[in-house]
């Protein structure tokens, strides 16, 4: 057994105390029996040296040295007695007991005989001794020395210190015993009870202790032991629990292994390192990686491009999934998605934050698309190629139609007899079904066109211009091209862009061509009501919304709207109304945007069409970076055709004033709009978009100067040339931030003029641009923004009219009607420019 | 002491027929016997008692005298043993009461108030200086009993002078008397720078003192001192003694001691070179010493005999001229059978004939011619009387006895020898010491 740490203790510390204890008793009792030995031999070599000294006389007188020997020799036997010598009256030295002889008279001293001398000495060869010299008769007849042995005093000191030492030592060893045999009593148990508690650590509860005692130690060892039965139960309990579960895990994990196994895709998992952990046959054999052993290794030491990638990219994108096209084994092409597994703690007051979420790896699923990507090539190859290959002949077909009926109105349809009603009828009818193959051909022409432009799309074949562009200049251009039609169907318009909205990367004429798409849809299916348009910012995106209060869209159409050749309603029954491509064309150009497109309508109460653009690439605007200011003159809006020259929004606090001015523009044949305020006016200008606002200073609320930053810092007005009709000194009209500034009571001809010479640009050398309507539509073609100033949409009459005026600039004509025109004529007036634009 | 010697003398010992090597432990008859005398001492017969004349002896039947005592008592007993066959003094048996001392004065002085207690006629040839000498004072306190101590075996001066000289009768010289002749003699040869090795107690005091006193009256002095212990065995180391005494180049030494402590003496001085002649006394037992001497010679093969000169104060046993020697050699033959069984411990070979035995056998002679002068061998007070009244009684030796009141000391005639032939023979000629 082990010898107890406690007696080990204890057993070094009685050791030390007795050790301590027994030499210092040891030394006391030397010093003590040295004193007292020495004390007593003294006087014992006294009383020896005494006797001899008393009986010696009459013998030493009688000069009988043996007889004087006899006596000295009976002293010899009494202890500690080392020699006994008698000297005569003449300091002979008669009788000795030395042995082997006398020693050196030096040695032995001199000795004084008249008295009692007590002296120590020190012989060669025998030791130490206490010699006691008595006088014999006073001297007279000698003296009797007697050496006391000092050695037996050391050896007596010795014999006594080692008793004692010896006793010490039996007292230890007992003490040692008693000590021993107490601890055990108490540290046995102790030692017991601590095996016992390792091996219950050691989970072996089988293990029982026996302490029977009724002290605390047995206290503890019988609670030991209940709580040993307690934890068996409990670990037994679990340990069923465990196996339990095992075996269910297990199931699942082979149920698991089996769904990932004979999945059709292939698996990878890798851990935050990226190494693999995981993967299946499939993935395997899109590899081409049978027979390697994939676990542990590398992902993007075995894998190259962007599947080598991907774990990395899937980590960092945190919880977004990251797709990418992926090169497999054998030419094949496969699509890669990734992202990256988390283990969300629980905890007890909800789901954690995303922060507590530990990154376990990322796992990546690949199907193999070869065929689907090989399957879409062809389909937009043979689009393409289709329509290309139609155009050809339909422009043909269209071209000709056009003459012919052309032709058939300038030179047959004339000729004919007005009394013929046979033959006017037939006339009738053909010109009739001239105009409905001309229609119907520019509807193909517009259909192959959609079609060529989503099969470049989706083909990647389109070149996108991204630049910084803002929302509402999409709009305002959208508008403008578009509120002819929206007026001639008798709907109103409302649009609200929201204050302040940035600037983002994108494609202008692209994002114009959504924007036209969703309005002439809107026009396309409302009969009745309003298109409201709205843009705000929506999160990190900027929302874009069209409404109409059409039929709407029932949530099965809301489905397939988005994708090509489908329409809303029954197209076998109702004619369709355009080429079905639209919405598909907007979705691809928002997607490419990084954006969404998506409608929200209830059926009967119209529909919302949806789009949002991410805010990136450009730095958002706010109030510290102002958009550099733009003027009036730069503004590329076309003046709008019909009623009067355009729409000036008159605000003025006092009526008379506003009656007034109304009444004045009216009757120069503008579109007067009126506003009491600065808020209604910053309303109304938002609304109705006027080309000309005329503002006074001095209103209640908000001045004319607030009135006029609001307008400046809203993109959708900040272009609307301001003039500041005041009564208020000339300084304080020009700081309020208008264009122009007139002082009350306003001149009525400076103000027209001014008006005019803002409207149109006056001072600056413009060339205006002249565009030939189609069909009576004004065109919406992007290429009319090179134009510096005005823009001018005529009929044909009028453009020859403006031309003999001498109108000199630039004169676009669309392609499509460029056939009808005279173009060499044209050509033969200076000063123009002729355009011939592709629509 | 049991010398290892005794042993591989024993060969050499003419054994008279009859004798044999005794050892008590050789049979249980022997101890049977053993257990009779013990029985015979301790409890004697009444019916004997009275007629029986005791006489007391204490000696040192063990330890470094064990020789001197059994050949002494052998001696004596020879001689008692003949007259008691020859029908004892005055029709009484003489009986030798032996107890032993050890050569140790305690148990001596309790021998002797044991023996006075068993109603001795008187005490009779105690051995030893150092016993006697304390035991002296004893007479003195049974002096109302008339206790005398007759021909004790020690030549120290004590019992020879007062106040207990009226106690004790000595036959013997005095080692004075031996150590003078001794003296005188190396002096004679120009040997005068005489060392002394001596016992370190009375017996060897008073051969100091004899040596001191018989060089004073030559004018010299003892020119250096050797002591040993009583009891010093054989083959204790005696080289500090012989080195202490050859640093002064002594032209003798004379030993005053027991033989086997003399014997190593003589060893070591002729081991370490120092060849003069040394001079023991009679009580060394110049048998035992040269019976020592001998072994240790043949085993070192050196000659340890040579320059070794005794002084005895009886003649040679092997001077067949005198009636003494005859007689004594003849009762030996006898009677020399009687040992003292009960004291001798271990193996004892006995001596056929040795000087201390034949001073043993005067001593008894004495003794007994002391008996037959009394009107009642039994009567203690008539023993002084009648031991004084010797006064020239011839014992066969060539020397009177004389005896008279105020004379205590029988003899005073010391006899040199030398060892010639591996025997202690009379000097005749002692200019062959001559330096």
């Amino acid at each position: 057994m082990k010898m107890s740490r406690l007696f080990r203790r204890a057993l070094v510390a009685i050791v030390i105390i007795f050790g301590v204890v027994a030499n210092a008793t040891a030394l006391l009792s030397a010093f003590i029996l040295y004193t007292d030995l020495t004390d007593e031999y003294e006087t014992k070599g006294r009383a020896i040296a005494g006797s001899i000294a008393e009986a010696s006389v009459e013998i030493l007188l009688n000069r009988d040295a043996s007889t004087v020997q006899a006596m000295i020799d009976k002293f010899l036997d009494i202890e500690g007695v080392g020699y006994v010598y008698v000297r005569d009256n003449e300091g002979r030295i008669i009788s000795h007991t030395f042995v082997p002889g006398i020693p050196d008279n030096a040695h032995l001293g001199s000795v004084d005989p008249s008295e009692f001398t007590v002296t120590d000495v020190t012989l060669p060869g025998m030791g130490d001794y206490i010699q006691v010299s008595a006088p014999i008769l006073a001297g007279v007849a000698g003296t009797v020395s007697v050496g006391m042995d000092k050695n037996i005093i050391r050896a007596k000191i010795r014999a006594a210190v080692i008793q004692q030492e010896l006793l010490m030592l039996f007292m230890l060893i007992v003490a040692v015993v008693v000590f021993f045999m107490l601890i055990k009593g108490i540290s046995r148990p102790l030692t017991d009870l601590s095996e016992y508690a390792k091996r219950l650590r050691a989970h072996d509860f089988s293990a029982r202790i026996a302490v029977a005692s009724d002290d605390e130690v047995g206290l503890l060892a019988a609670t030991m032991n209940s709580m040993a039965d307690e934890l068996s139960e409990l670990v037994s309990g679990l340990e069923r629990a465990v196996a339990a579960s095992t075996r269910e895990l297990q199931g699942t994990l082979a149920h698991m292994r089996a769904i990932m196994d004979n999945m059709a895709d292939g698996l990878l998992v890798t851990d935050t390192h990226g190494r693999i952990t995981n993967f299946n046959p499939p993935l395997v054999h899109m590899f081409g990686l049978e027979g390697a052993d994939l676990t542990g290794k590398d992902a993007r030491q075995l894998f190259s491009g962007a599947m080598a990638e991907l774990p990395e990219a899937a980590r960092s994108a945190q919880t977004a999934i990251l797709t990418a096209e992926v090169r497999l084994g054998g030419g094949r092409v496969g699509k890669a998605a990734a992202s990256a597994i988390h283990s969300r703690h629980e905890h007890q007051d909800g789901p954690a934050p995303d922060d507590d979420a530990t990154l376990l790896g990322t796992v990546i699923l690949v199907r193999d698309i070869t065929s689907e990507k090989e399957v879409d090539r062809m389909k937009t190859e043979f689009i393409s190629t289709v329509s290309h290959e139609l155009r050809t002949p339909l422009t043909s077909v269209l071209g000709f139609a056009k003459i012919i009926r052309k032709k058939f109105v300038e030179d047959i349809l004339p000729r004919l007899d007005a009394s013929d009603k046979k033959a006017r009828r037939a006339a009738g009818q053909i010109g009739d079904n001239l105009g409905i193959i001309v229609s119907e051909g520019e509807r193909l022409t517009e259909l192959v066109n959609d079609v060529l432009d989503i099969a470049k799309m989706e083909s990647g074949k389109i070149e996108w211009d991204l630049q910084p562009v803002t929302i509402a200049e999409v709009i305002e251009r959208s508008v403008t091209s578009t509120s002819a039609l929206i007026e001639q169907k008798g709907l109103s318009l409302t649009v609200d862009v929201g204050f302040g909205l940035p600037n983002f990367l994108g494609d202008r004429d692209r994002l114009i061509q959504v924007m036209l798409n969703l309005i002439s849809n809107a026009v396309k299916f409302t009969a009745a009501g309003g298109i409201t348009l709205r843009a705000f910012i929506d999160g990190e995106m900027i929302r874009v919304g069209v409404s109409d209060t059409g039929p709407g869209i029932s949530a099965k159409d809301q489905e397939i709207i988005f994708e090509k050749f489908k329409q809303a309603g029954d197209t076998l029954t109702e004619k369709p109304k355009g080429t079905g491509l639209g919405l598909p064309i907007c979705r691809q150009i928002v997607d490419r945007h990084g954006g969404r497109i998506w409608v929200e309508s209830v059926p009967g109460q119209g529909s919302v069409f949806w789009f949002t653009l991410p805010i990136r690439g450009a730095s958002r605007q706010d109030a510290s970076h102002p958009l550099p200011e733009p003027t009036f003159r730069d503004r590329l809006q076309p003046l709008p055709a019909g009623k009067g020259q355009g729409t000036i929004l008159v605000v003025d606090d006092e009526p008379p004033v506003r009656l007034f001015l109304e009444q004045l523009l009216a009757d120069e044949g503008f579109h007067v709009l009126s506003a009491s305020d600065g808020p209604q006016a910053i309303a109304m200008a938002k609304a109705h978009r006027p080309d000309l606002i005329t503002m006074d200073l001095m209103m209640p609320g908000m001045d004319g100067a607030a009135t006029i930053r609001h307008l400046r810092a809203d993109p959708e007005t900040r272009d609307i040339p301001v003039v500041v009709i005041s009564a208020l000194p000339a300084r304080e009209r020009e700081q309020a931030g208008g264009d122009a500034s007139m002082v009350k009571p306003v001149s009525e001809a400076a103000l027209l003029e001014t008006i005019v010479s803002l409207l149109r640009g006056a001072g600056k050398d413009t060339r205006p641009c002249m565009v030939l309507k189609r069909n009576g539509e004004e065109s919406t073609n992007p290429l009319l923004m090179i134009c510096p100033g005005k823009v001018q949409h005529t009929t044909r009459e009028d453009l020859w009219q403006r031309l003999e005026e001498g109108f000199t600039g630039t004169v676009f004509i669309p392609g499509s009607i460029s056939h009808e025109m005279d173009l060499t004529r044209l050509s033969a007036h200076p000063n123009i420019h002729v355009v011939i634009f592709a629509e | 002491m049991t010398t290892p010697h005794d042993g591989a003398l024993a060969s050499r010992s003419a054994l008279p027929p009859g004798s044999s090597r005794y050892s008590p432990r050789s049979a249980p008859a022997a101890r049977l016997a053993a257990l009779f005398v013990i029985c015979f001492i301790l409890f004697p017969c009444p019916k004997a008692h009275a007629q029986d004349i005791r006489l007391g002896m204490s000696a040192g039947f063990h330890g470094p005298t064990r020789g001197l005592a059994v050949e002494l008592y052998r001696g004596a007993m020879a001689y008692f043993e003949h007259v008691n066959a020859t029908g004892g003094v005055d029709g009484k048996k003489i009986v030798l009461l032996a107890r032993n001392d050890d050569y140790d004065p305690v148990p001596a002085i309790a021998n002797t108030i044991s023996l006075v207690e068993d109603d001795v006629v008187a005490l009779f040839s105690y051995l030893g200086t150092p016993t006697v000498t304390r035991v002296l004072p004893l007479l003195k306190s049974f002096r109302h009993k008339d206790i005398c101590l007759f021909f004790p075996f020690t030549g120290a001066q004590p019992q020879r002078e007062p106040p207990y000289d009226q106690f004790v009768f000595n036959l013997r010289a005095s080692y004075r008397a031996e150590v003078k002749t001794l003296v005188d003699a190396l002096a004679a040869v120009g040997r005068t720078k005489v060392a002394v090795f001596y016992q370190a107690d009375a017996y060897g005091r008073s051969g100091w003192d004899g040596a001191r006193l018989a060089l004073a009256a030559h004018g010299l002095a003892i020119v250096s001192e050797a002591t040993y212990r009583r009891g010093t065995p054989f083959d204790t180391d005696m080289r500090p003694q012989v080195e202490t005494l050859r640093k002064t180049a002594p032209d003798a030494v004379i030993s005053i001691g027991a033989y086997p402590a003399c014997a190593a003496f003589i060893r070591d001085a002729r081991a370490a070179g120092l060849d003069v002649p040394i001079a023991n006394v009679s009580f060394v037992g110049s048998d035992l010493l040269l019976r020592v001497l001998l072994s240790e010679g043949a085993r070192t093969g050196r000659d340890l005999t040579k320059n070794i000169i005794n002084s005895q104060v009886v003649p040679s046993y092997e001077d067949f001229s005198l009636p003494g020697v005859r007689q004594y050699r003849r009762l030996m033959e006898t009677y020399g059978d009687r040992l003292p069984l009960d004291l001798v411990q271990g193996e004892y070979h006995p001596f056929r004939f040795s000087q201390v035995g034949f001073e043993g056998f005067l001593n008894a002679k004495v003794m007994v011619e002391i008996l037959r002068r009394m009107k009642n061998p039994l009567d203690r007070r008539e023993l002084v009387a009648a031991a004084e009244s010797l006064h020239d009684l011839d014992i066969g030796i060539g020397e009177p006895v004389r005896f008279g009141p105020g004379k205590h000391d029988g003899l005073d005639r010391v006899f040199l020898t030398q060892v010639v032939n591996d025997q202690f023979v009379p000097i005749r000629n002692f200019s062959v010491f001559a330096k």
